[in-house]
């Protein structure tokens, strides 16, 4: 089993107020770690600071993918879904895509074909502003599908989806930590897949 | 990596045509600052062309401001900016492309329009060429320096008046030899040191400030 | 020194309970050489120096306005370098010097600005000309009040303080660029100016206060930035164990 993700006393907040207390966790491939704590217990800011977005207060993280220092093919999904209100489904998910090496070959016809399964295939030609929130957290969503990221760092990813998404995207998880990608998320609905690991964070 | 360069550079273009009307506005707010100034003062002819430099350079310096302040606004708002951050292709790239696609859109109706507005000040027509020189070597410096400032301001609520704060000082030179130039070519002066200048300043701000851009923008946004 | 001892001090002077303890002792060795070297520079500079034979009394005013114009320079540098350390290294000493750097060289170059205005109107007969040293004086302020309102815009102490590290550095590069420039519009447009210090050479005894001058600024300078320091850095570290430590025990 390969270490993706090495976390080593971690402590992570705001304006030099720590979050939570120091955390130490390995994520390894094929691992489905799910992060919990309350609301305002840091869940967010932890997933931010591991994407690279934040400066953690004190302590280290390590990543690594095919033993290289390095955080290539991450992909993160955050509250926002990235989608430019005046674009397409299709043109927001082919900008986004063409970010990652090794998803910049993805073609339009792949996209609307996951569109498609996703139940989104009326709306996947009119600017993302016309689309209900569940429609766009859907189309984030596909880069699940689209891009075959070592590594996931998923917020609140089941934000806004009905029952059947919902259980459209707990078995895309489980399919895609069998492929032997690390994922990394929190949630506060129920999602149908089988954690390897939960991380609380408590203060 | 220009890859990336082509699909941010792509992705915003198709933004800002989508978009046509801010880019309208941006145009008449220009075009309303060099058709105010006129009215005043008076239409004497020689007091218009002796200012008209200064003027035009003073409309694209209020322009520039006023629409650099969404230069990563929108972006930033909807989480691309977050995607960005995480790429795997440098982040300078990525801005690099981002603040051509604001100059091919916004710096480009200064070049287009600028002549148009200098000739109702009463410029000769022999200094346009010299002008149109002036805008296009000027303005992108304006817009590479901008961007850091709205990198750097990016998280703040109302940061147009700090933006301000924080750039026109570091304008100064692109208005004096852009400026110059033009004052240069009314009076029929050697302009050739003042473009060159201007060149030199548009090389150096291409080459480092998308790297400076990058820096602010993780600075900016590490709150 | 060593790689290791250099390594090992470097780690020491960044942990901020040591800096607090060891800059209450430094704030006198600064206090004491700016304080004698700005009284000899004052006391000379205002009752040794025989008058100037075009300007009489009134160029008396350079051993307060040639100091203050170059710590404006010296401070906006001294700045930059701390920024480049700040966002390199991440050294949070760097950052609180930014930050307290940052409202003592503003009140130099203003102190510049209207020393020089003040010496104009005698010299010239008028308070303001387009000078290249006084406009590249006036748009060094703007940078470092650019800075200063960065600083108390962004909430967050130490993402204001790598943004103020960041724009100092760009403000750098652009002093001599903008010196430059300025230097070309008013030769351009204006011949050429009085010229502040030209013609008349400068004699070893009007020389001497003003170089004692100079130094005894940079000294006041360092103290006045220090004590900024000690300051921020008591309030940025104000919920840690050992800022109530120091508190409490005085």
């Amino acid at each position: 089993m390969t270490s993706r993700l090495e976390i080593d006393a971690l402590v992570c907040g705001h304006a030099e107020r720590a979050l939570f207390a120091p955390l130490t966790a390995t994520l390894a491939a094929g691992d489905i770690v799910r992060v919990a704590g309350d609301n305002g217990a840091g869940k967010t800011t932890l997933l931010r600071t591991l994407a690279g977005l934040l400066t953690p207060l004190s302590g280290t993280f390590r990543w690594s993918t095919d033993g290289r220092a390095s955080r290539a093919g991450l992909g993160f999904i955050d509250h926002d879904n990235a989608l430019s209100p005046v674009l397409t489904p299709v043109e927001n998910l082919s900008a986004v895509l063409r970010l990652h090496r090794n998803t910049s070959g993805v073609d339009e016809f792949q996209i609307v074909h996951t569109l498609a399964a996703l139940g989104l295939k009326r709306v996947a030609h009119k600017p993302c502003r016309a689309l209900s929130a569940g429609q766009k957290r859907r189309t984030a969503l596909a880069r699940l599908w689209l891009a075959s990221c070592r590594v996931w760092l998923l917020d609140e990813p089941a934000a806004a989806l009905d029952q059947a998404s919902r259980e459209r995207l707990a078995r895309q998880m489980q399919i895609m930590a069998d492929d032997g990608a690390a994922i990394l998320y929190s949630t506060h609905q129920a999602l149908n897949v089988t954690d390897t690991q939960v991380i609380e964070l408590s203060r | 990596m220009t890859s990336v360069f082509s699909a941010v550079l792509q992705r915003d273009l198709t933004v800002a045509l989508r978009q046509r009307g801010t880019l309208v506005h941006h145009l008449m707010f220009f075009v309303l600052v060099v058709a105010l100034f006129p009215l005043g003062t008076n239409t004497d002819g020689t007091v218009l062309v002796a200012v008209a430099p200064a003027l035009i350079w003073m409309g694209v310096l209020l322009s520039v401001l006023l629409s650099l302040n969404d230069l990563f606004k929108a972006d930033h708002e909807y989480g691309m900016l977050t995607q960005y951050l995480i790429a795997d292709e440098p982040l300078a790239i990525i801005v690099a492309a981002k603040v051509l696609a604001y100059w091919l859109t916004s710096g480009a109706i200064f070049v287009i329009t600028g002549p148009v507005l200098v000739l109702m000040l009463g410029v000769p027509v022999a200094a346009l060429p010299v002008m149109i020189a002036a805008l296009a070597l000027g303005t992108p410096v304006l817009a590479m320096i901008g961007a850091i400032g709205s990198a750097l301001t990016l998280s703040l609520p109302r940061a147009g008046l700090l933006l301000s704060l924080l750039i026109f000082p570091l304008y100064v030179p692109v208005l004096i030899f852009g400026a110059g130039a033009m004052r240069a070519a009314i009076v029929g002066l050697p302009v050739a040191g003042a473009l060159y200048v201007l060149g030199a300043l548009c090389l150096l701000a291409v080459t480092l400030a998308p790297w400076v851009i990058a820096a602010a923008l993780r600075v900016g946004l590490d709150t | 020194m060593t790689g290791t001892g250099f390594k090992r001090w470097f780690h020491r002077f960044g942990s901020l309970p040591y800096f607090y303890d060891v800059s209450a002792r430094w704030a006198v060795w600064l206090a004491v050489p700016a304080v004698v070297l700005i009284g000899y520079a004052l006391v000379a500079g205002l009752f040794v120096v025989p008058p100037d034979y075009q300007q009489g009394d009134v160029f008396r005013i350079i051993y307060i306005h040639v100091p203050s114009a170059w710590l404006s320079l010296f401070g906006y540098t001294a700045m930059a370098v701390a920024g480049v350390v700040a966002l390199v290294w991440r050294l949070k000493i760097a950052e609180i010097f930014i930050v307290a750097a940052a409202p003592v060289g503003a009140s130099f170059t203003f102190l510049a600005l209207v020393t020089g205005a003040i010496w104009g109107e005698p010299t010239w007969g008028t308070y303001w000309v387009w000078d290249a040293r006084l406009t590249s004086e006036l748009i060094l302020l703007f940078l470092y009040l650019g800075v200063i309102a960065l600083h108390q815009a962004i909430e967050s102490p130490r993402t204001a303080a790598r943004a103020c590290a960041l724009l100092s550095i760009v403000g750098v590069i652009n002093v001599p660029i903008i010196h430059y420039s300025v230097v070309w519009w008013t030769t351009l447009h204006q011949g050429s100016t009085v010229s502040l210090t030209g013609g008349s050479k400068m004699d070893a005894d009007m020389l001497w206060p003003l170089l004692a001058g100079a130094l005894g600024f940079t000294f006041l300078f360092g103290w006045l930035t220090l004590w900024g320091m000690r300051v921020q850095l008591l309030w940025r570290e104000r919920r840690s164990r050992w800022v109530m430590k120091r508190i409490t025990h005085g």
